[in-house]
């Protein structure tokens, strides 16, 4: 009788565990906002998690940062205005369509149909021509180096929905299908966005049962979750509350480098001090960075030279900063003229620079006061801080900027600010648009790793810009999970495993 | 008083007139949608192409004429941001913000009207002191901080409630009292200070003299008498309210109308922000006429003029 008893518990008790074990594989993350929308060719900015999630795109990059083949496996530049993709095989969407080149140039007729502009992922494409049942032409206006690069954001939404190119994103927004490591399951707006896996993907199905974003717009509260168990993840962890996350015994940081480049760009084409290359100068010998980042930054930073990260295409090692020197800072800004003091005109948003950007700009002001430099500061909302730079360009001399750089390369950061007509040029030396101009239509990288090299060494003798640092992520994550950060700063949660 | 209340929904269309004129005219002083629309690397070309798509580069008589032409058929046009129809997406979360500020209205009249009652009625006691300092306390207090507080003691700590999202009636409790505790201070110091005014009337007097007894004239004439300012400041609170509650619904990740126009606003998404302030001005008339309809029927001394 027993016997019989303990051969019916046993298995009863294991299914219990199997069945606990399955329910645990489901990863909540805790999000700022919901996706703005789930248009494949609208961009990724604001959704980019999301829909990175369902949607995979010709090429992709690794953690590290560094191009990988997608959906496309391979590609070609056939001349300066043509690169070939190779389509990979055996793909299928999550309603079952099948992909391939016919496939990939409804999505690329899509991107470029005027009112599909608002993205401009593909601003320099002009079209695509099917070569082969997996083989497509995309074609650009100018040779560019950086198309197979750019065709990370190109991702491929299912025929059906892109089929017409005058659709607007409602189809995609109602039920976005892709060729994703996880299909939509349910949106509702300012709650969260429920994804299951996509057991055929082509590059195995994901570890995770379910993946939710859950909206939380308060990071304190986002922690509460974390630390208590009701998300599973969260961005933006301050450096005074690791030690809370990591004896919650919940949860752990995983820190990460990141590939934002923080600075002080200066403008030179209106009337201020800083048009004298020597007060430029003494701002940048006046400031103590080091400080800054072991007081205010609890270290979680590392000061730059060059907006030009390490591992960037033409990084250059050599450029370093301006040294901390006051009293150099004083004597500049003597022979400027200024002996008894200047004030610069300053802005910056609460919303732009991240972690304690306000206390950084603070103490920022207060050591170039010592040096007789007086910053006054004006603090923008976020939305008015971008319009007054690449709006009406009403932004102030010295304004607090950060720049994200994409696939290891420059040219995203320093065309628009520094070619002569970019939306934010500020600048307008002809030495500077020419060399930009001659690494952005250039299809031999060494050449363009010199040209960048030696645009650093011009950025720091003409003093451009204060650069300041750059921060690391600080991620909270759940102890059940393995999860690789990127140095994009993308979450991407189609490869987390799960410690068992 | 049917001319009356059809009078005063026929005021309704000029004040809605004035309101959308003015919100026309803000949404252009907040700034240009298309820089916030493309990405940071865009050129002034695509800043341009997008300007054209959403119809920004027309002269503004023309814009704000074909905004009127819209606005008349109640047509708020779609998102700039999701495409969705800008009055749908307002309406959807529209249930949210009705759920938290009902409930938080409801713990505040529970509570707020019999405390304040206690303490007029216990003038200058001990329990009065206490009373008028909570009172202190719980207008003062700021919401945000209130509902950490809370989120950390009933979420974190005691892990009896929830901490942040809609679903359950237990995610309603913590927000609810967040939002209910400013309003239910007012009211309890509102109805105090109205009752002790009352009870010192000339009719209360007269009352109690031609022999009523102590409860009737306390519930039939000053408590009655001193109701009417309770329920416009009730009214004009939850009018506030159903606006959304921006700080409360943030911090307890509520997903109503309040978040939505600030998030709506931050991104320039002028046909969300148009079709919400519309939402919202419609509600306010609405809930003040109502109130104002209610406090004349309580009150013989108002006349409908």
């Amino acid at each position: 009788m027993y016997t019989r008893l303990r051969g019916l518990i046993a298995p009863l008790i294991f299914l219990l565990i199997a069945s606990f074990g399955m329910a645990q594989r489901d990863i909540v993350v805790g999000a700022d906002s919901n996706g703005e929308h789930y248009d494949p060719q609208r961009g990724l900015s604001g959704s980019a998690h999301i829909m990175m999630a369902m949607f995979d795109s010709l090429t992709r990059l690794d953690p590290a940062g560094n191009l990988q083949p997608s959906l496309a496996e391979s590609w070609e530049l056939i001349d300066n205005h043509t690169w070939r993709f190779k389509i990979r095989e055996g793909v299928t969407f999550h309603n079952g369509e099948e992909l391939n080149a016919e496939v990939v140039k409804l999505n690329i007729d899509r991107l470029v149909t005027p009112h599909q502009t608002r993205a401009s992922v593909g601003s320099s494409v002009t079209g695509a021509a099917v070569v082969d049942a997996y083989t497509i032409d995309i074609f650009t206006v100018d040779v560019d180096p950086l198309l197979p690069s750019k065709a990370t954001n190109f991702l491929i939404g299912a025929p059906s929905l892109v089929q017409d190119p005058d659709n607007d994103s409602t189809a995609f927004n109602k039920h976005p299908i892709g060729t994703g490591p996880f299909k939509f399951v349910k949106d509702v707006p300012g709650e969260y966005i429920r994804l299951e896996p996509y057991a055929d993907h082509w590059n195995g199905a994901p570890a995770a049962t379910s993946l939710t974003f859950r909206i939380i717009p308060d990071r304190s509260v986002q922690l509460a979750e974390l630390i208590s168990g009701g998300v599973d993840f969260i961005e933006n962890v301050t450096p005074e509350l690791i030690d809370l996350v990591n004896s919650s015994g919940r949860a752990h940081v995983v820190i990460s480098d990141s590939t934002i480049s923080h600075t002080i760009p200066f403008r030179l084409d209106v009337e201020s001090p800083l048009q004298d290359v020597r007060v430029r100068q003494a701002i940048n010998y006046a400031v103590d960075l080091d400080s800054i980042i072991a007081n205010v930054l609890s270290g979680y930073a590392t000061p730059i030279a060059t907006v030009v990260l390490p591992g960037v295409l033409g990084y250059n090692p050599e450029v370093t900063r301006y040294e901390y020197n006051p009293a150099k800072a004083r004597e500049l800004l003597a022979e400027a003229g200024y002996a008894d003091g200047v004030t610069i005109e300053f802005d910056f948003s609460p919303a732009i620079g991240e972690l304690y950007n306000t206390e950084v700009i603070q103490a920022i002001a207060r050591q170039l006061s010592e040096a007789g430099i007086k910053l006054n500061l004006n603090s923008l909302e976020y939305g008015i801080a971008i319009q007054r730079v690449y709006g009406d360009r009403t932004v102030n001399p010295a304004f607090r900027w950060q720049w994200k750089i994409w696939y290891n390369d420059p040219d995203s950061i320093l065309y628009g600010f520094y070619s002569i007509g970019g939306s934010a040029a500020f600048v307008g030396d002809q030495e500077i648009q020419d060399m930009l101009h001659k690494a952005r239509y250039n299809m031999d990288n060494a050449e363009r790793a010199q040209i960048y090299s030696d645009l650093q060494v011009k950025f720091r003798e003409q003093a451009l810009q204060l650069p300041l640092y750059n921060l690391k992520y600080i991620y909270g994550v759940s102890d059940r999970l393995e999860w690789e950060p990127r140095v994009d700063g993308r979450l991407y949660f189609g490869q987390t495993t799960f410690v068992d | 008083m049917i001319p009356y209340v059809a009078r005063r929904l026929l005021m309704v269309f000029p004040t809605l007139v004035g309101v959308m004129l003015i919100v026309f005219f803000l949404t252009f002083t907040i700034g240009n949608p298309a820089v916030l629309l493309v990405p940071a690397e865009a050129e002034p070309a695509d800043i341009a192409r997008v300007e054209a798509a959403l119809g920004l580069d027309q002269p503004i008589p023309v814009q704000f004429a074909k905004y009127l032409g819209r606005i008349v058929r109640l047509d708020f046009g779609t998102s700039f941001y999701s495409d969705g129809p800008a009055m749908q997406l307002v309406l959807s979360r529209l249930p949210a913000t009705l759920q938290l500020s009902l409930a938080a209205a409801v713990i505040a009249v529970m509570i707020g009207v019999p405390a304040g009652l206690f303490g007029a009625l216990w003038r200058g006691r001990a329990a009065d002191m206490f009373l008028s300092a909570s009172v202190l306390f719980g207008m003062s207090i700021p919401n945000f901080w209130l509902g950490l507080v809370l989120i950390i003691f009933f979420g974190v700590q005691l892990k009896l409630l929830p901490i942040s999202g809609m679903g359950t009636i237990k995610h309603l409790v913590l927000p609810s009292i967040t939002l209910a505790t400013g309003m239910l201070a007012s009211i309890a110091r509102l109805i105090r200070n109205d009752l002790l005014d009352v009870l010192g009337a000339d009719f209360i007097r007269t009352a109690q003299a031609k022999g009523v007894g102590r409860a009737a004239v306390f519930v039939r004439h000053a408590l009655k008498n001193s109701l009417s300012p309770v329920i416009t400041l009730v009214g004009l609170q939850l009018g506030a309210l159903l606006g959304g509650a921006i700080v409360t619904e943030s911090v307890f990740a509520w997903p109503g109308v309040g978040r939505f126009i600030l998030q709506s606003i931050e991104r320039r998404d002028y046909p969300v922000v148009q079709a919400a302030t519309f939402v919202l001005a419609v509600i306010f008339i609405l809930t003040n006429l109502v109130i104002d309809v209610i406090c004349a029927r309580l009150d013989p001394r108002i006349v409908y003029d």
